[in-house]
């Protein structure tokens, strides 16, 4: 038995492909386009699982589009997606500049929270030991939930 | 950057842990916390259990807050997906084990099933899909997944 993906629904592909392609550096490995079910998925892999996910398919973000829009609830029981990151002020910086909002920065120099587009909640965690606290994150506020 | 694990959300943590085990998802880290009232438990899958002790992934993550909280089944979030070895004789575990296969595996290549919180769980067959076989080839799918 194996982990092969965790899959979410996207309401805009194109924005969040981008999302996770520009913030990221996460790569398309797969794309379905289903004309009769009237959906596409993309599979997205982070950018050192990129070999395993052509392999063995596995670990990957799944991103399903259903062409007729459907409504969005959050749910509480799926909580979030989390990725290891090499240096997460420097993940957070580019998020700020795109403009994405860290809701919870990375005081500790360890652990950052920001959401989809579509709500979805990534947590981002620093590689290794944590990162010297460090300004503008040190003193930076929470922004709303994740 | 890399893949770590996924959270969920569950309601009681011992019987989410006996439906996972169900399933081969072995326990590797555990946390719990007085203060923040909410135990984490970490989950690999059988084949994934070395990974998940060196490099902590790719793992399932279950929080459990202590203090009861309403889990409503959103739309955003959809299913967790693993491979089997077997996928007729896994699901033939969990229906006697009192599981609903919401999809079964008529095509001998994919199930969906739920938690008992209501997160959806694809099923997939490792390789290539098994030859049709009953019960499975003519069982109807049951509720939503």
């Amino acid at each position: 038995m194996k982990y092969l993906h965790t899959m979410i629904r996207v309401s805009n592909l194109d924005e969040t492909i981008d999302f996770f392609g520009s913030n990221f550096g996460m790569v398309e490995t797969r794309r379905i386009d289903s004309e009769q079910g009237r959906f596409t998925i993309v599979f997205l892999a982070a950018s050192e699982d990129v070999e395993n996910a052509k392999a063995d398919q596995s670990p990957v973000l799944e991103l399903t589009h259903n062409w007729d829009p459907e409504e969005f609830s959050g749910g509480r029981n799926f909580g979030h997606l989390a990725y290891a990151v090499d240096d997460i002020y420097e993940s957070c910086q580019t998020l700020k500049d795109n403009g994405v909002t860290i809701n919870r920065p990375p005081r500790d120099g360890r652990m950052a929270f920001i959401q989809t587009p579509d709500g979805i909640s990534i947590e981002l965690l620093q590689k290794g030991e944590s990162l010297e606290a460090q300004e503008p994150w040190a003193s930076m506020e929470n922004t709303g939930s994740w | 950057m890399r893949y770590l694990h996924t959270m969920v959300r569950v309601s009681d943590i011992e019987e989410s842990l006996k439906f996972f085990g169900m399933l081969g998802l072995i326990e590797v880290r555990r946390r719990d916390s007085e203060k923040g009232r909410f135990t984490n438990v970490h989950l690999a899958a059988k084949d994934d259990v070395e990974a998940a002790k060196s490099v902590r992934a790719p793992t399932l993550e279950l929080t459990h807050n202590w203090d009861a909280e309403d889990m409503e089944v959103g739309r955003a979030f959809g299913h967790l997906a693993f491979e089997f070895d077997d996928l007729y004789e896994m699901c033939q575990t969990l229906m006697d084990n009192g599981i609903t296969i919401n999809r079964p595996p008529r095509d001998g290549h994919m199930a969906f099933i739920r938690t008992p919180d209501g997160i959806s769980l694809e099923l997939l067959q490792k390789g290539e899909s098994l030859p049709a076989q009953e019960p499975w080839a003519s069982m109807e799918n049951t509720g939503s997944w």
